[in-house]
């Protein structure tokens, strides 16, 4: 009998009507493989290249978690997304964060409206957060109000509007975007939030190949299609079987090592280049999101690859560097590279 | 499934250890061998070697067992292909679900196909197997050469290796010519026998002999060219002697029975007066002449 914990199985059964049987458990494992040809195939239509963000992506998906992408513009982030959340079989919403957006504007708001016989009353307009997956796009325009709006979505996977909470639907994750260049009227988001990102995933630009394929497939008269690769349903047996995936208490060990090695009291090249390290919540995530690479890679245990990959995602929004260190020049992922030849 | 990757683990504990005992094997005779080698040139009794070869073995096994890697350890460093799994399945053995199960199921699948060979650290048991040899030709070697030195210096005879020839001797074994492999008739050829001493125009006794001090025809001499076969007679300071000389066992000198008969005393003096006449005579030739005399004198009393 296959154990199925507490939470996201009795969410799925809850929200399918039905109870989920050991065979459809197995049947999703065992096609997992498949699925994951399916989803890059598809992809593959319309995002030329860029298969490291879309493993990255698709890790945040599978562990329930939310991602920030950075890229210069025109770098296909938003295309991205917004393939995935089509692939999924997921209801998607976009809000384009600006200055002068408001939280309601996120969330969503009080009207009123009037019945048939004239009675006026006030009724909730959910905004887009309520979708399966949201993509901010530019999300460092928005003000410190309305990104906390949003966070606070993010990390609870209700909104309290007044005195009422509504639940979010699941599955629910936030793909936020950012652009390193023009920063001048952004609000760069504080370290606390930035820390609710499980990565940070970095879109660099396409090789030169992919970029010819790129401007023939965006350039040609027949626009491309994608079809649906994977159910609602699946996706939430696979989060769930992300957190089954088993991990060697070697590798957690080695999770703490690269995490407690960023802190400046703990590493002399941290001490250096550092002015904080990672939070334990950075440890969590490392491990997480190992699991669901592991799964996405068709084995059934985590190895050294897979935690070693993550890391660079997974820290490098959560490592301040200090003067030294910009001054020299040095990235968050020389920094981690660094810890990562210590821990071995 | 459980059960099975339990199984595996300890059959493959079981290799291990086997393994390891047999490279202790080898090692403890290498130990041994080499320190046999370090004493018989210390001039130390070779039995003794076996105390600190024990010594050196007790102490290796001690550590490694008080520093043995897991087994797991051992497999996973030795096997790439088991990638961590082995490790992690062991961990979670006693939990199921649907991605454990699977694990533990293909990790007993791939210890299946291993089938241990990692665990044997055949680089380590070939340089063993190898240094065991070479210090056994070692061995061979400096026993065969101590004792042929042993007939080159004869001087040495108070020395240990000397001593060491002695004990052999008792033991049957005959020294000369050749060391310990003629202590048996079976490796003897007559044949080759013959063809030493002074038909061989040699000068070294139980190899290639040469005359015997005291001019004329000496031991093996021009008197008689067959002077291993039946007794003959040589002819010393005057003297006739009918004797038998075998130097393919060591030159001892067999003095027939008519020479057991001579007077005593007629072959004390000049004895006496031939040691200040030849005294820049070869070491060896000497000691030949001595010993001759002195089985010479034993024969007569």
């Amino acid at each position: 009998m296959i154990d199925k914990g507490k939470s996201l199985w009795k969410m799925v059964e809850e929200a399918e009507g039905k109870q989920l049987a050991d065979d459809e458990v197995r049947k999703v494992y065992t096609a997992l493989g498949e699925m994951y040809s399916d989803i890059k195939k598809e992809v593959g239509k319309v995002v030329v290249g860029q298969q490291d963000v879309l493993e990255q992506v698709l890790v945040s998906v599978f562990t329930q978690s939310h991602a920030l992408l950075e890229g210069f513009p025109g770098l296909g982030k938003t295309l991205i997304v917004k393939t995935l959340a089509n692939i999924m079989d997921l209801s998607f919403k976009r809000i384009q964060c600006t200055p002068d957006i408001m939280p309601s504007d996120i969330t969503g708001t009080y009207i009123i409206v009037e019945d048939e016989s004239g009675n006026k009353s006030f009724r909730f307009e959910r905004g887009p957060v309520f979708s399966n997956v949201v993509l901010a796009d530019e999300i460092n325009r928005a003000t410190p109000k309305a990104q906390s709006a949003l966070l606070e979505a993010m990390q609870e996977r209700q909104v309290t509007v007044g005195n009422t909470t509504y639940k979010l639907d699941l599955p629910f994750f936030v793909l936020a975007t950012q652009n390193p260049i023009e920063m001048e009227g952004t609000y760069p988001l504080p370290e606390a939030q930035l820390d609710r990102f499980l990565l940070k995933i970095l879109v660099k630009y396409p090789e030169r190949d992919e970029e010819d394929r790129i401007i023939d497939l965006y350039t040609s008269e027949a626009s491309p299609t994608v079809n649906k690769a994977i159910t609602k349903r699946q996706l939430l047996i696979i989060q769930e079987l992300t957190r089954k995936m088993p991990i060697s208490s070697e590798l957690r060990r080695m999770v703490l090592d690269i995490v407690t090695n960023t802190r400046p009291a703990k590493n002399e090249f941290a001490k250096k280049y550092l002015d904080y390290g990672a939070s334990p919540r950075a440890a969590i995530g490392l491990v997480l999101s190992s699991k669901a690479r592991a799964l996405l890679s068709g084995r059934n245990y985590v190895n050294k690859d897979d935690v070693k990959f993550m890391t660079y995602p997974v820290l490098r929004h959560r490592l301040i560097l200090n003067f030294e260190s910009e001054r020299k020049g040095i990235t968050e992922d020389e920094v981690i590279e660094e810890i990562l030849h210590e821990v071995g | 499934m459980t059960r099975e990757l339990s199984e595996h683990l300890s059959e493959a504990k079981k290799v291990y250890w086997v393994t390891r005992m047999y490279g202790w094997l080898i090692l403890y005779l290498a130990a041994i061998l080499g320190f046999i080698i370090l004493f018989q040139l210390l001039g130390v009794k070779t039995v003794y070697a076996l105390i600190p070869a024990t010594l050196y073995i007790e102490m290796l096994v001690i550590a490694k067992l008080l520093f043995k890697p897991k087994i797991i350890d051992r497999l996973e460093h030795e096997e790439k292909r088991l990638d961590g799994s082995l490790k992690t399945a062991f961990e979670y053995r006693n939990r199921r679900n649907i991605i454990v199960d699977d694990l533990l199921a293909s990790v007993s699948r791939k210890l299946d196909s291993i089938g241990y060979s990692a665990l044997v650290d055949s680089e380590d048991l070939t340089y063993r197997t190898l240094t065991t040899v070479i210090l056994a030709f070692i061995f061979l070697t400096v026993t065969v050469v101590t004792y042929q030195d042993l007939i080159m210096d004869l001087n040495l005879k108070d020395s240990a290796l000397s001593k060491a020839g002695k004990e052999l001797r008792a033991q049957g074994g005959r020294l000369f010519g050749g060391g310990i492999w003629e202590s048996s008739e079976e490796y003897s050829n007559p044949e080759e026998e013959n063809e030493l001493g002074a038909s061989a125009g040699g000068r070294q006794p139980g190899f290639s002999e040469g005359p015997i001090p005291g001019g004329g025809s000496g031991v093996g001499g021009d008197a008689e060219s067959n002077i291993y076969g039946d007794p003959g007679s040589a002819n010393l300071w005057g003297q006739d002697l009918s004797m038998e000389l075998h130097p393919e066992y060591g030159g001892d000198v067999d003095v027939s029975e008519e020479a057991k008969k001579l007077d005593r005393t007629a072959y004390v003096l000049p004895e006496l007066e031939a040691a200040s006449e030849y005294k820049d005579y070869p070491v060896e030739q000497e000691e030949l002449v001595r010993k001759y005399f002195e089985k010479l004198l034993e024969g007569s009393r």
